[in-house]
């Protein structure tokens, strides 16, 4: 679905369990807000367009 | 407020990576603020001092160490806002006539598990959709910075300054944790945690313990006005057009202090700000109404208000559950014009503390009797 990029952050020192490097952001799709895994190319942009999809493991934005 | 309850003295541990454990570090703080006095009421503020030390049933362990089993001992939690909670608690008490003296503590010991672990116990505060992900509280605080860089509320270097402002007076505390001086390079060079904040943004993991004794009518330092607000647990559950830049719950519970007070945010003359993240700093200046919008990085730059002059928590140091009655001792301290060094001019302090990250804030008003 159509969503709106609110903000994002890149994981450097995650919690144990997680890779370095993760981009994760919180979008905005349908009046409600989401975090999602960003695989998009390049950095989000803030305010700018994504495509919000349903996985398995959580919600992944590009 | 209907009681006249008064700060009578007060006491606080360094702040730091201690070999002390935390009975011993309550302790300490408790005997300082304690003198030949007996309580009769204990209420201790600690976030999780059985997941970072083992002990549990800390008010009455605490009571037991102190000599004082027989009265009455709680412990509150609302994470790392857990000492002001105490600190309200231990008001209310009096205010009830339920006691006539209360010794409020506020103790953690963060140090004596592994970085990993602890850092694991901190992330209990946050939402299990954001534990999930990997949303630290940290990553969440970068999350607000990035909005709050993007609308202008402030500049990379806005954020920077806060620590600088943070060690600086760091410096000139002899019980604090970070006082060795930074500038904005070394902030904006330290490692990156999550983009944008870095190490140098965030404050440290400690050990600490601070106590004050609470009375009715005797005393130099008089509490004005509690406020109390909390908030959604996880930052995508806010609304409001400032709800990743701002905490309504602080602008609640300051709303709710000032108006008990009869105070305008202008009568405020020192402020105890929780500086947990730069960006936290920023905005809560701000949620207090103690700058205009968009005006934070002024006030960490000394061009406003006077605030957090023992460090905050970012240099004083952020063992949690000590950190609310922390505040409270500096402010006895620049009100009763013993704070040497770090002192101002002062008859009118406010203490502001955050439990999460803006869910559980509680803001104290105290002045000069």
């Amino acid at each position: 679905m159509e969503a709106k990029v609110l903000t994002w952050t890149r994981l450097e020192r995650p919690p144990a369990g997680f890779q370095p490097g993760r981009v994760l952001v919180l979008v905005e799709a349908a009046g409600e807000r989401h975090y999602a895994l960003w695989e998009g190319q390049g950095e989000p942009r803030l305010d700018g367009p994504a495509t919000l999809e349903r996985r398995a493991a959580g919600w992944v934005a590009r | 407020m209907a009681t006249d309850v008064r700060i009578a003295s007060v006491g606080m541990t360094r702040f730091g990576k201690l070999e002390a454990g935390l009975l011993d570090l309550a302790s300490e703080a408790a005997q300082q603020a304690l003198g030949n006095v007996k309580p009769d009421r204990l209420v201790v503020g600690s976030m999780a001092p059985e997941a970072f030390t083992g002990q549990g049933n800390l008010a009455a362990a605490l009571a037991d160490r102190l000599g004082l089993s027989g009265i009455p001992a709680s412990r509150l939690e609302s994470g790392p806002s857990s000492g002001a909670a105490a600190l309200q608690a231990g008001i209310l008490a009096l205010e009830a006539g339920r006691a006539e003296r209360v010794l409020v503590v506020g103790c953690e010991k963060m140090t004596a598990l592994a970085h990993e672990d602890a850092t694991r116990a901190v992330a209990t505060l946050t939402a299990p959709q954001e534990r999930a992900l990997g949303l630290s509280m940290p990553a969440l605080g970068a999350m607000m910075a990035r909005r709050a860089l993007h609308e202008g509320k402030c500049s990379r270097e806005d954020l920077a300054q806060a620590s600088v402002h943070a060690h600086k007076w760091a410096g000139k505390h002899p019980r604090a944790h970070l006082p060795k001086p930074v500038t904005v390079a070394d902030v904006l060079a330290s490692p990156v945690v999550a983009d944008p904040l870095r190490v140098l943004d965030i404050a440290p993991m400690s050990d600490g313990a601070a106590a004050v004794l609470l009375t009715k009518g005797h005393g130099p330092v008089r509490v004005r006005g509690l406020g109390h607000a909390t908030d959604r647990l996880a930052l995508a559950d806010r609304r409001g057009a400032h709800a990743l830049t701002s905490f309504a719950a602080s602008k609640a519970a300051a709303a709710m202090a000032y108006r008990e007070a009869g105070w305008q945010p202008r009568d405020v003359q020192y402020a105890e700000v929780h500086d947990a993240f730069s960006i936290v700093a920023l905005c809560s200046v701000e949620d207090l109404g103690l700058c205009e919008p968009g005006k934070g990085g002024a006030v960490w730059r000394e061009e406003g208000v006077p605030v957090n002059r023992g460090g905050g928590l970012k240099a004083r140091g952020h063992p949690v559950g000590a950190t609310g009655v922390a505040q409270a001792v500096e402010a006895f301290e620049q009100l009763t014009g013993a704070a040497g060094a770090r002192q101002v001019q002062a008859r009118r302090a406010l203490l502001h503390s955050i439990g999460g990250l803006g869910n559980n804030v509680l803001v104290t008003l105290l002045e000069a009797a």
